[in-house]
């Protein structure tokens, strides 16, 4: 076994051993629905703005983005662009509104004046079909992540996979919500401090001259490539957009204790967020010069500049902080997923509403279970997938199918129960339907010669064609009582009166 | 705030309450707007001129990575103007609209 794998597998154990002491101490503060979904409501928008920025930078942006960058150049930055700014977009549309009229899922939003059990039914689909694609695509990329980073001991992607399931559930089972937060929060810190040490070493390298460093980059990496202006706007809606429907994200919302830390800390996750996609481009055009990228695999570029610069310990060390970086973010997921089978589909729509603190919590657990051996089977199924493309499908439904049916029934007094089911269900139709109608699956994977849809993303048709439906059928079901309803729920969405 | 809306209604036609979620979303909605056209601006800038991408700015940082630079930090911005305001003066107006529901004034 090399010195590097020795640092790696050191760093490892300590993480694992210092997260599984937290688990422990958060179990022990983990006994209601409220505790496990929400951490008590306990966390200050300090913490929260690290633990969004823990579940939101995932091992595909750190080593993906860095790894784009080092082969596509300005591409690669264009990226990690679109993944900031629907930060902003979440803040001033959702994030208060969000906190101050629901419990623990965004379903609790769009069903507080509404029909809960159709409109739970249908957010809660679209809530799990994002997690498991986005779950997906983290399992896949932690599986080939840790075979590579891990070589000299020959782990294999099944044990990887297994290895990575086993500890998200054992973090969410016993320490819900609480666990999560910690374990986000300790690789949100972990993650940008060593980001912020290879940038230190990048620099160095070039007498602390950015300009050397550029001058050494091939001109043409510091142009955009060659894309046609609509898969562009369309990516950049489905990540702007995105970001503001992700179920795992919007649920985070919920463990502040009220509107004005729920704002507090998209302003640090967005800060946080912003430096760390910063730090993430200038190692991928630092390993676009000092790394032989022709002979290293595109994720991992940031190790080998690691290794480069640093030596065998800190490649080591990145590495470990590279696979804490999928269990906090693996983790989140799970809870997500977890909250919408059992809060929305079990206690919503069979149960009514209608269940004991005992048997909330344990619902949750078993999904919690559900979700982690489901992960773990995708993992192994989608072995092939690129993960890149996972995530940017995960964005794409989100923005599809969660977010115009949450902002729909937020700001849109006439939003009816049918009109909010009708914007989900096109959303997901849609957004689903036009990616394996174009040019991703159809051609590539089905091997046929044109696409039907040509775009590689659906959001600009997805996106669109959601609040339409929407808005339409909310104007051909008119439902006075919701409508009546809105005007109660503005006391509670804008001065926090009755708020959880 | 435990408090429940319903005790409250009368408030909905409070002029104050009524000031509090005009100037909310019309803010929230002026700074979407700058939001959207900032990082539009950008994509158009890209999808219509590549070139100006590699024009050397600060001596050979190039412009693109300059301008890149700035549309994050611009957003990181706009979310402390926001938090800046509210923290001003969205809070104060909710204290004011809170503070009537418990006395049921």
């Amino acid at each position: 076994m090399g010195h590097s794998s020795w640092v790696a597998v050191s760093f490892f154990f300590v993480f694992v051993a210092s997260t599984l002491a937290l688990t422990w101490w958060a179990a022990k503060k983990t006994k209601t629905a409220k505790e496990f979904y929400a951490a008590g409501r306990s966390i200050t928008g300090f913490q929260n703005g690290l633990a969004l920025a823990g579940d939101y930078m995932s091992a595909a942006s750190f080593l993906g983005i860095a790894g784009l960058v080092a082969t596509k150049g300005y591409d690669g930055l264009i990226y990690s662009v679109g993944f900031l700014v629907g930060w902003p977009i979440c803040m001033f549309l959702i994030a208060e509104p969000l906190r101050n009229l629901g419990k623990f899922t965004f379903a609790d939003v769009v069903a507080y004046r509404l029909n809960p059990r159709p409109i739970r039914t249908a957010a809660a689909s679209g809530s799990i079909l994002t997690v498991l694609i986005y779950l997906t695509a983290q399992m896949v990329g932690a599986g080939k992540l840790i075979e590579l980073l891990f070589k000299d001991l020959e782990l294999k992607y099944l044990h990887a996979v297994i290895g990575v399931g086993i500890l998200m559930m054992v973090y969410v089972l016993f320490g819900g919500m609480k666990a999560t937060t910690w374990v986000q929060i300790i690789k949100a810190v972990l993650l940008i401090g060593g980001a912020t040490v290879l940038v230190f070493m990048i620099l160095r390298h070039f007498h602390y001259s950015p300009s050397e460093l550029f001058s050494q980059v091939p001109a043409e990496m510091l142009k955009p490539g060659k894309k046609s202006p609509y898969d562009r706007i369309s990516l950049g809606l489905a990540l702007m957009f995105g970001t503001a429907g992700l179920p795992h994200i919007l649920m985070r919302f919920y463990t502040v204790p009220d509107a004005k830390q729920a704002r507090k800390s998209v302003f640090y996750a967005t800060g946080w967020i912003g430096y760390f996609y910063i730090l993430t481009f200038t190692i991928g055009f630092g390993a676009a010069v000092l790394v032989d990228m022709k002979t290293t695999n595109l994720n991992m570029a940031a190790p080998m500049l690691a290794k480069v610069l640093g030596g065998d310990a800190f490649f080591g060390f990145l590495s470990a902080v590279a696979f804490a970086t999928i269990l906090a973010v693996v983790a989140g997921l799970a809870l997500a997923g977890a909250s919408a089978l059992s809060h929305d589909l079990y206690v919503g729509v069979i149960k009514r509403g209608v269940a004991t603190e005992q048997e909330q919590v344990m619902v949750a657990r078993v999904g919690t279970i559900t979700l982690g051996v489901l992960a773990v089977l995708l993992g192994i199924v989608f072995e092939k997938q690129n993960v890149a493309y996972l995530v940017g499908l995960a964005f794409a439904v989100a923005a599809s199918a969660n977010f115009p049916s949450l902002l729909l029934s937020v700001v849109w007094k006439k939003c009816s129960t049918a009109g909010a089911v009708a914007a989900t269900v096109t959303g997901l139709v849609l957004s689903i339907g036009l990616i394996i109608l174009g040019p991703d699956v159809w051609v590539k994977a089905f091997k046929y010669e044109h696409p039907v849809f040509p775009l590689e993303n659906p959001a600009i048709v997805s996106i669109p064609a959601a609040f339409i439906a929407g808005i339409v059928v909310s104007l051909l079901t008119p439902d006075p009582v919701a409508q009546a309803k809105f005007e109660d729920e503005k006391l509670r969405t804008y001065a926090g009166i009755g708020a959880d | 705030m435990t408090d429940s809306p319903h005790g409250n209604l009368h408030l909905l036609n409070d002029p104050e309450f009524k000031d509090l979620a005009s100037r909310k979303n019309r803010f929230s909605l002026i700074l979407t707007a700058v939001t959207l056209g900032v990082y539009y601006g950008f994509i158009l800038l890209i999808a219509f001129n590549r070139d100006v991408f590699a024009s050397k700015v600060a001596g050979n940082t190039t412009f693109g990575i300059l301008l890149g630079i700035g549309v994050i930090l611009s957003c990181w911005l706009l979310t402390g103007i926001y938090v800046r305001w509210a923290n001003d003066k969205y809070d104060a107006m909710v204290a004011r609209i809170q503070e009537k529901a418990k006395h049921g004034a």
